[in-house]
């Protein structure tokens, strides 16, 4: 077990080196000079304050330079200095980290749970549940987080009033609340992932219905229930956890959007400003943060996967 | 067994039988629409009118999607408006039609785009394997630790929100995807009979690809296709939903969505019409991938 993870780890290396040459060289896209579009029009009339920011950020040094000079300090743990808010990118990255990886984990949560229960359903009672699913996991998919948090926030505020919208409360501040707040967002963010969970879940029990341990465990006499849970699930969550794990980009994605919506002050959120604010640095830094964690999530969902699967965990 | 018979002086009513068997065969028409299920019809059914509503949009549509009207600004659903106005009174139907074409503008191409560089790295990846396929899957990999729509909006924000900036950003944040896709039927192809047939009488690699290695693989790539231009329009439409999209006053349905927002408590109309749009279109794009899948994949149609 120990080699696996460390096998894992060290495979992440030469990922991890990669997304910091594209997060990089993101930023490099930018037409023109650097400098001008990190000042703006007016500070650029100022070839003082140009000099200035080129001599701090580095850009009067060739481009593998800057890289290497990033790198290093980024590994370290410092990302540079915001340019709008005049604040360093980590601390503002590590403030609004929990909020976002509070939703992505509630969002799992919803999606394991109702894709689970659906996909479930619908390989083992079929008939009415086939149906429901079958259109669940079409528009699972195809409605946009957006719209679906849009919708909620019409008619959730119509009909359930006690469900407070647009207005974040920290869990410091009372729990209670901030739980109910946080139902309308997950529900957006979890539903495509419950789709696609329940898609999966149905196909995997299906696999796995008809293999010789569920047909002795059903043949010694074992309640319906028990087989289902204890065997056909069982193997089930191996793809399960490999799929969930696989969506975690596009989860952390769309928290971006959510949070926009829904005004959570958490690190998509602070994406969305970074980019429209043009804060170069800040952008880097969130980018290169979120793909971590998309990284270790699906380091997280490898590791899970030899868990469950006892032979990979023994070799 | 067939020499024998050319000898013995059956052949005649041999072949005979031969084109009787050949006559009773059913078309190539009649085979596929055996063939067809239930979620491919209606997928289908859904692109024609789609395509239909795009393309006749000016004959369809009595207003120009900025034409701003006299009828007044968020006036609900009434003749002349089936969808009622927008905050600055222009008819909501027609900006959805005209959305569409905005939609598809982006998508078509983007998709394509996506399909040629997925080709160009995954059929070498395939084919040659060794060395070619360890670098270009490891580089791949990469890409797929970042979220679409965040690089998506870090480029496009950068390169300036444009239709053409959006086709080369979505077309490359998809070709990687693509080139899983091809990599695998190419790499199973390539040991097949038929293509060391090939090899063994002198074809050149270039012509086993295009005349064996492409036509194999070419299900698996026409249903991620599809299923590709359903996502493609969602992360258009949320690129537009987050201000970077095609710059106004262009009708995009994402735009429409985040601008009628803060009208919807009285004007429910100028949301759900253009948030209708997006679903029933990605939902068209999605039936068709996967009736494909299913009408292309005999296991599959015994499953689910």
């Amino acid at each position: 077990m120990l080699q696996v993870v460390l096998r894992r780890l060290i495979m992440l290396v030469p990922v991890m080196l990669g997304v910091s040459i594209l997060t990089f060289g993101a930023m490099h896209l930018i037409p023109g000079d650097m400098a001008v579009a990190m000042v703006g029009i007016e500070g650029a009339q100022d070839p003082e304050v140009l000099a200035n920011i080129r001599a701090k950020y580095g850009l009067d040094q060739p481009v593998p330079v800057q890289y290497l000079k990033w790198l290093g300090a980024a590994v370290q743990g410092d990302f540079g200095e915001s340019l709008r808010l005049n604040v360093p990118v980590a601390g503002e990255i590590l403030r609004r980290l929990p909020l976002t990886a509070e939703l992505a984990l509630l969002s799992v949560i919803f999606g394991l749970v109702v894709g689970g229960l659906l996909g479930t359903l619908a390989a083992v009672k079929g008939g009415f549940w086939d149906i429901f699913v079958r259109s669940y996991i079409l528009l699972g998919v195809a409605v946009p987080s957006f719209f679906l948090g849009t919708i909620l926030i019409l008619y959730g505020s119509r009909y359930f009033d006690f469900i407070p919208t647009l207005q974040y409360v920290s869990f410091r501040e009372d729990p209670k609340t901030h739980m109910l707040v946080m139902i309308y967002p997950v529900i957006s963010l979890g539903t495509s992932l419950a789709a696609v969970i329940a898609e999966n879940t149905w196909s995997a029990v299906n696999d796995t219905m008809n293999l010789e341990h569920v047909r002795v465990a059903r043949a010694k006499g074992l309640a319906e229930r028990r087989v289902v849970t204890g065997h056909i699930l069982r193997n089930a969550l191996i793809p399960i956890t490999t799929i969930t794990g696989l969506q975690m980009a596009f989860l952390l994605g769309g928290t971006i959007i959510i949070e926009t919506i829904f005004a959570l002050p958490g690190l998509g959120r602070l994406a969305f400003s970074a980019i429209n604010l043009r804060d170069y640095p800040l952008m880097q830094g969130i980018v290169l943060v979120i793909a971590l964690m998309v990284v270790l999530a699906n380091l997280l969902a490898d590791l899970a996967y030899a868990l469950f699967d006892p032979r990979i965990r023994v070799s | 067994m067939a020499s024998s018979q050319v000898l013995s002086g059956q052949q005649p009513q041999d072949a005979q039988q031969a084109h009787g068997r050949l006559a009773e065969r059913p078309s190539f028409w009649r085979r596929t629409r055996r063939r067809m299920n239930t979620q491919l019809v209606l997928g289908l059914g859904l692109l024609a009118l789609i395509l239909i509503a795009t393309i006749f949009a000016p004959l369809i549509a009595q207003h120009g999607p900025n034409t701003i009207t006299e009828t007044g600004s968020l006036a609900p659903p009434q003749a002349g408006h089936p969808f009622g106005t927008d905050s600055i009174s222009r008819d909501v139907f027609s900006r959805v039609l005209y959305g569409g074409r905005v939609s598809l503008t982006v998508a078509i191409p983007s998709v394509a785009l996506a399909l040629l560089l997925g080709m160009l790295l995954g059929v070498p990846a395939g084919y040659l394997g060794g060395k070619v396929d360890q670098v270009i899957m490891r580089v791949l990999d990469v890409f797929f630790a970042f979220p679409g729509v965040l690089l998506a909006l870090v480029i496009v924000t950068i390169l300036g929100p444009n239709i053409r900036n959006l086709i080369l950003t979505i077309g490359i944040l998809y070709a990687p995807r693509m080139a899983r896709i091809v990599r695998a039927p190419t790499l199973s192809t390539k040991s097949l009979d038929f293509v060391e047939a090939a090899r063994s009488i002198g074809a050149h690699d270039l012509r086993i690809v295009l005349r064996h290695v492409i036509p194999n693989v070419s299900s698996p790539v026409i249903v991620d296709v599809s299923l590709a231009l359903g996502q493609v329009i969602l992360t258009e439409t949320a690129l537009s939903f987050l201000g970077m999209g095609p710059p106004p006053p262009a009708a995009s349905w994402g735009s429409m969505l985040s601008q009628s927002r803060q009208f919807m408590e009285f004007a429910s109309w100028t949301v759900m019409a253009p948030g209708i749009a997006i679903v029933i279109t990605v939902s068209c794009f999605l039936l068709i991938g996967h009736g494909l899948r299913r009408m292309l994949d005999p296991r599959q149609q015994r499953k689910v």
